[in-house]
């Protein structure tokens, strides 16, 4: 388990998300983003984190990546 | 013929403009919501036998009262009593797009679901079966390719069968026994209370504790009531709100699961929107790209514009000439011909010349946006301005005013808080706007040959830094709260539309004119009076009543190294638009000598830089000042004036004591 700013390019899943802001957790909900979520990160740190889910493409400052856990995914690479 | 209202609601970045463009064509404007400050734009198409209104809302993707642009989409939506709300979802991602569909169904709308982007859905393996989805949500599904014009008649088509509707089917989300109970008992004590919101929309957003809601009813006498179940459901359901949100999202993923399929068909390749977000949002050359866009721009709309400036300039001097000439000619009496020539056609053509340059600035502006890059240059800047305060996305106003204010300030309303947006507003008079740029060359020309290019810099620095100071004052003065760690969508790149980016400055333009143009006719008219007055005066002499207050002012501007009314005079005239403190300190220093052998009389290098500090720093144009009125309320622009002030006095005042003696 590491946080996403650790994480290099590939895909994951998200073990947590720690709501220091309970808004900036909230905001990922509005986007379609959940615990348990297979993501692709497509841009890793430094810098923002960018990730997909579902082909939509969401940005994450390095102060709110820090507080989501992600495991890496095995390497099937045929589902989301 | 029969008129009925839709509204397109819908995630951004689903291709909700394009939808619009393609079912209004150019029948459109910006609509003038009365206390809006996002856009909100209208149009019209007509089909078969009616006439249909379509109001497009701000892209949202949830409707709580968290940021502006939601609450009001929300508040049109319930204003506005659509005949049918055509939501447009990006059929690539169709869960969370959904999320919105669920609230408009809560809020008791009829519902046209546009499944767009169907073509890039299908590459990706994706199908969707819209006979099953209709079996479940009580809604239309239409599938359309926008871009392409694919599927719009047959959008029109069922917008035209959905408004005609009597009696639409209506469904609810299951919340779970324990949740429903609450949400009825909330729903019994507001269904007699008189709202425009369903008795069940308005007692779920109470247990979201949604603030406008709760203000709703926090004077009633039920609202003892509401607080004990909402203490009850808060220790029954510790994170309700996220309760809520979780149920909704389970009853779509339910939906979706059992109408559509997704299977991968290609292994993805690494696409060029990827490659693209490593180099744009790179720690590094991430800031040095930006910079680079930043210069970029600025460079296009001085050189393309600058031509076309100089000549409105000319065009507005010939209409002043001939003006004045025309009113001489039918014996006019003299003043209207001042009037007109000196005052309106003048006055109002300083401002209109810099049009092509506003025009450019939101073209490019549009570019930008549509390319998918500005959300990115959100991101990039958003480090530095975090740490004072603001979001990634202030930045790109702030660079806007280098240009000009007016624009910079309507560009704030892309930001998602209004908490931002003041901050942001209250910062960006002090961006040195082009207009300020004919009085530092002039003074720099006169009193620092050797150091104009320094001189210039320093002067952009200084308002660069009293802006982020303002803007570092302000947050901890009245916006204490933590500013939300930046998270957004990032569209993928694309070529931008050129259509779509001339409607876009255009509509600005147009709004920049109408609200800007306003005010600097009434100011202009204003100077005016003051100036031609008393008639035994020469127009704007030491003896006019802008003479008289200019001496009235200099005992003020004494401290500041340049206590004589003709500053007065220019500084006061420069309140209409800044360059004109260039045009009349001509006037009133009077023809015979060249004006930069009677400024070096009058000024030394040190008061004439404290004379630069105070025209870069004191109250903005008026124009400014009318838009932060427009964007922010009357308290804001106000404040805004006096704070300026302030700081432009002090700042030139302090410089000239502390340098005199150098």
């Amino acid at each position: 388990m590491l946080p996403l700013t650790r994480a290099g390019t590939g895909k994951y899943k998200i073990v947590s998300i720690n709501s220091a802001c309970p808004g900036a957790k909230r905001r990922l909900t509005i986007l379609g983003v959940f615990t348990g979520d297979e993501i692709e990160i497509t841009k890793p740190a430094p810098g923002p984190v960018i990730f997909k889910k579902y082909g939509s493409r969401i940005g994450v400052g390095q102060g709110m990546a820090v507080n989501i856990m992600v495991v890496k995914s095995p390497e099937k690479g045929k589902e989301f | 013929m029969e008129e009925k209202v839709i509204i397109l609601a819908g995630n951004p970045n689903t291709g909700k403009t394009t939808v619009f463009n393609a079912l209004t064509g150019l029948r459109q404007k910006t609509g003038n919501w009365p206390g809006v400050t996002v856009e909100v734009k209208e149009g019209y198409f007509t089909y078969r036998d009616i006439r249909f209104r379509v109001i497009d809302l701000p892209g949202t993707y949830s409707l709580t009262s968290f940021s502006e642009d939601e609450k009001i989409a929300r508040d049109i939506l319930v204003k506005q009593k659509a005949d049918a709300v055509v939501t447009i979802v990006d059929s690539s991602n169709l869960e969370r797009n959904l999320y919105l569909v669920t609230l408009l169904l809560e809020l008791e709308q009829k519902v046209v679901i546009d499944l767009n982007m169907y073509d890039i859905a299908e590459e990706k393996g994706i199908t969707v079966d819209t006979e099953n989805f209709e079996k479940i949500i009580p809604a239309r599904f239409v599938k359309t390719v926008a871009s392409r014009k694919e599927g719009i008649d047959g959008l029109k088509e069922v917008v035209y069968e959905t408004v005609r509707e009597e009696n639409p089917k209506t469904s609810r989300i299951n919340y779970g026994v324990e949740l429903e109970e609450i949400i009825a008992s909330l729903e019994n004590l507001v269904k007699d209370f008189s709202s425009p919101y369903p008795s069940r929309f308005f007692a779920i957003r109470l247990l979201e504790k949604d603030t406008d809601f709760i203000n709703r009813v926090s004077s009633t006498d039920f609202y003892g009531k509401i607080k004990e179940i909402l203490e009850a459901a808060d220790k029954r359901f510790p994170e309700i709100e996220d309760c809520l949100m979780d149920r909704r999202y389970g009853f779509i993923h339910g939906v979706t699961r059992e109408c559509s399929s997704r299977k991968d068909l290609i292994e993805e390749k690494i696409e060029l929107t990827s490659r693209l977000d490593r180099i744009f949002t790179h720690s590094f050359f991430g800031g040095i790209i930006f910079l680079f866009f930043i210069w970029l721009t600025f460079s296009i709309v001085f050189n393309w514009g600058g031509p076309f400036t100089e000549l409105l300039g000319r065009f507005f001097s010939f209409l002043a000439a001939n003006a004045i000439n025309l009113l001489h000619f039918l014996h006019l009496p003299e003043w209207s011909a001042s009037l007109v020539g000196e005052g309106i056609i003048t006055g109002v053509g300083s401002v209109l010349v810099f049009l092509p340059n506003i025009f450019l600035l939101f073209f490019i502006f549009a570019a930008l946006e549509d390319s998918g890059y500005m959300a990115r240059a959100a991101f990039v800047t958003d480090r530095l301005m975090h740490k004072i305060g603001l979001h990634g996305k202030s930045a790109i106003p702030m660079i806007l005013g280098f240009g000009c204010n007016v624009p910079a300030i309507m560009a704030t309303r892309t930001l998602e808080t209004k908490k931002d947006r003041i901050i942001t507003i209250m910062a960006l008079p002090f961006m040195s706007c082009s207009a300020r740029l004919p009085v530092y060359l002039l003074f720099t020309g006169i009193f620092f040959k050797k150091y104009q290019g320094t001189v210039l810099f320093s002067l952009y620095i200084i308002g660069l830094l009293m802006g982020l100071l303002t803007a570092k004052l302000f947050k901890s003065a009245f916006f204490r709260e933590e500013t939300i760690p930046i998270i957004m969508e990032l569209p993928p790149y694309h070529a931008p539309d050129i259509k779509g980016m001339l409607i876009s400055a255009w509509e600005r333009s147009y709004l920049f004119l109408r609200k800007a143009g306003s005010m600097i006719f009434a100011g202009v008219v204003l100077v005016w009076l003051l100036s031609y007055f008393p008639l035994s005066a020469e127009y704007a002499s030491e003896n006019s009543f802008t003479g008289i207050i200019g001496r009235m002012l200099s005992p003020l501007l004494k401290p500041a190294g340049f206590g004589f009314w003709q500053a007065g005079v220019a500084l006061l005239f420069g309140l209409v638009a800044k360059e004109l403190v260039v045009g009349t300190l001509g006037t009133v220093m009077g023809g015979s000598e060249p004006l930069a052998a009677s400024l070096s009389q009058l000024f030394t290098p040190v008061s004439a830089y404290a004379f630069m500090l105070m025209t870069l720093l004191y109250i903005p144009c008026l124009a400014t000042v009318a838009v932060i009125k427009q964007e922010a309320g009357a308290k804001w622009a106000a404040f805004a004036t006096a704070w300026s002030l302030f700081i432009g006095w002090v700042a030139a005042v302090l410089f000239y004591q502390i340098f005199r003696f150098f």
